[in-house]
């Protein structure tokens, strides 16, 4: 039962499943862009839509989760699973445990900004793959699209790590990340997140057009989250908690 | 010169007591053995000591060269805790190349030598997937006495080696000590390696620690 779970684990969550499965979607996603949105501005639209206060699709919802919850389960499993307990002899070498959090956040931040950039390269390079014009959209331009897809996808990304590390300090298991995801992706719902009191999918780009939220906006919330996650984790690690 | 001071420590662990006002002492230069029965509570004394665990009562005093007054952990403590831990797929020299990394202070040629005394060859392109429990247990004693620490403290050591290895850690261990004056504190099950070793023998029993055989060295 042990090797089964351990197998998929390191087989479910592993950076070439996710990768196969981000280069597959969008391909095909671009593809199948809607006439209207057959621009570059619109294929970010489209396909990163998720929800909004004006509604929500539910496959456009999972995927903006998915693709931004899943590079950080990737992250938490190198970290913490498939490390096999390797976390003792890292935090033997940091005096304490908010020296080896400020290690763990210099390397989030790293990952963060990569996972983003990539997913904007990538997007970007299939809308040229594809001939898509540079025609603006009569309600969201280009800078106001990549101002919310890399700074709010980077915020909230930061988010999702941060989550993440409380989640596991609550729990203190390590290798319930895929139900982690599941609280995190059912949280998110409108249903129960009308009024954004769980940081889940603020950056999809849904949010940028109907005039009710500005991309500024969403990143003073995320940020406040930041803030909050933050002073919990430093909290938990000033009461020794972690074990 | 007491390295370690332990007061009045209380441990609960899944609702059941694992000690109870336990008062003991490491000094150092010396080697500890800790024994007891499966579950008695060493490998939690041992996260205690790290202080990757908080004991529910008392406290453990640390001597400044050890610990600083606001550190979670010792300061120069080589550990293995639990089992050996390793990524599976690096070898055994990435593995630890990417533990020095963290602190910086050793070189290449210092892992290579740390790999030869226990008796891992450095250039080997094996994944640590494929090494078998004795060659992990190697690599986790390789990460513990790298960079050349000053307390280790090790729980099973010398689980799953070959006769020949155990024969030749323990005598990588007494040179560590008696050479190099470091303080080692380390359990087994096998009452040889414990008698062989240790200058003083702590047990764990009915939620109590005490020192139950005095050696002179």
């Amino acid at each position: 039962m042990g090797e089964i779970k351990e197998m998929i684990q390191k087989n479910f969550l592993t950076n070439r499943l996710y990768i196969l499965f981000v280069l597959t979607t969008l391909f095909i996603q671009t593809y199948n862009v809607s006439k209207d949105y057959q621009t570059i501005t619109g294929s970010f639209y489209e396909q990163f839509y998720g929800l909004s206060k004006e509604g929500y699709n539910l496959y456009s919802y999972l995927f903006v989760t998915i693709i931004f919850l899943f590079p950080v389960a990737i992250f938490f499993n190198s970290l913490f699973i498939a490390s096999k307990g390797d976390i003792y002899y890292q935090l033997i070498r940091f005096s304490s445990f908010k020296l080896w959090f400020y290690q763990l956040l210099r390397r989030i931040l790293c990952h963060s900004f990569l996972t983003i950039s990539i997913l904007f390269i990538y997007t970007f390079l299939l809308t040229l793959l594809f001939e898509f014009p540079f025609t603006e959209h009569f309600n969201f331009n280009f800078y106001e699209i990549s101002y919310h897809f890399l700074v709010n996808g980077f915020l909230q990304l930061l988010v999702y790590h941060l989550l993440f590390i409380i989640f596991i300090c609550i729990t203190k298991r390590t290798e319930l990340i895929l139900l982690n995801i599941g609280i995190l992706v059912v949280l998110g719902l409108p249903l129960f997140n009308s009024d954004w009191i769980f940081p889940i999918a603020l950056n999809s780009l849904g949010y940028i057009t109907g005039g009710f939220h500005q991309p500024i906006h969403i990143t003073l919330v995320l940020l406040i989250y930041i803030i909050v996650e933050l002073l919990i984790i430093n909290l938990v690690l000033s009461r020794k908690l972690l074990s | 010169m007491q390295i370690i001071q332990i007061e009045n420590v209380s441990k609960e662990f899944n609702k059941s007591t694992l000690f109870e006002n336990v008062n003991i002492s490491f000094d150092r230069g010396k080697i500890y053995g800790v024994v007891g029965p499966n579950g008695s509570g060493k490998s939690v004394l041992f996260k205690i000591i790290c202080g990757f665990i908080q004991p529910d009562t008392g406290r453990l005093n640390f001597h400044s060269n050890f610990k600083q007054p606001k550190a979670n952990f010792p300061n120069s403590c080589g550990i293995i805790i639990d089992r050996p831990a390793y990524i599976a797929n690096k070898t055994g020299f990435e593995n630890l190349k990417r533990l020095a990394l963290i602190k910086n202070k050793i070189s290449d040629d210092d892992i290579k030598e740390t790999m030869n005394k226990v008796g891992l060859k450095w250039n080997l392109e094996q994944k640590v997937k494929h090494y078998s429990l004795g060659m992990k247990q190697k690599l986790s004693i390789a990460q513990a006495i790298m960079e050349n620490q000053q307390l280790l403290i090790l729980d099973e050591p010398f689980n799953g080696l070959d006769k020949d290895s155990v024969v030749a850690m323990r005598q990588l261990f007494t040179d560590l000590n008696k050479k190099e004056g470091k303080t080692i504190i380390f359990t087994s099950h096998n009452q040889e390696d414990i008698m062989s070793l240790s200058d003083t023998i702590y047990e764990i029993n009915n939620q109590r620690i005490s020192a139950y055989d005095e050696k002179t060295t």
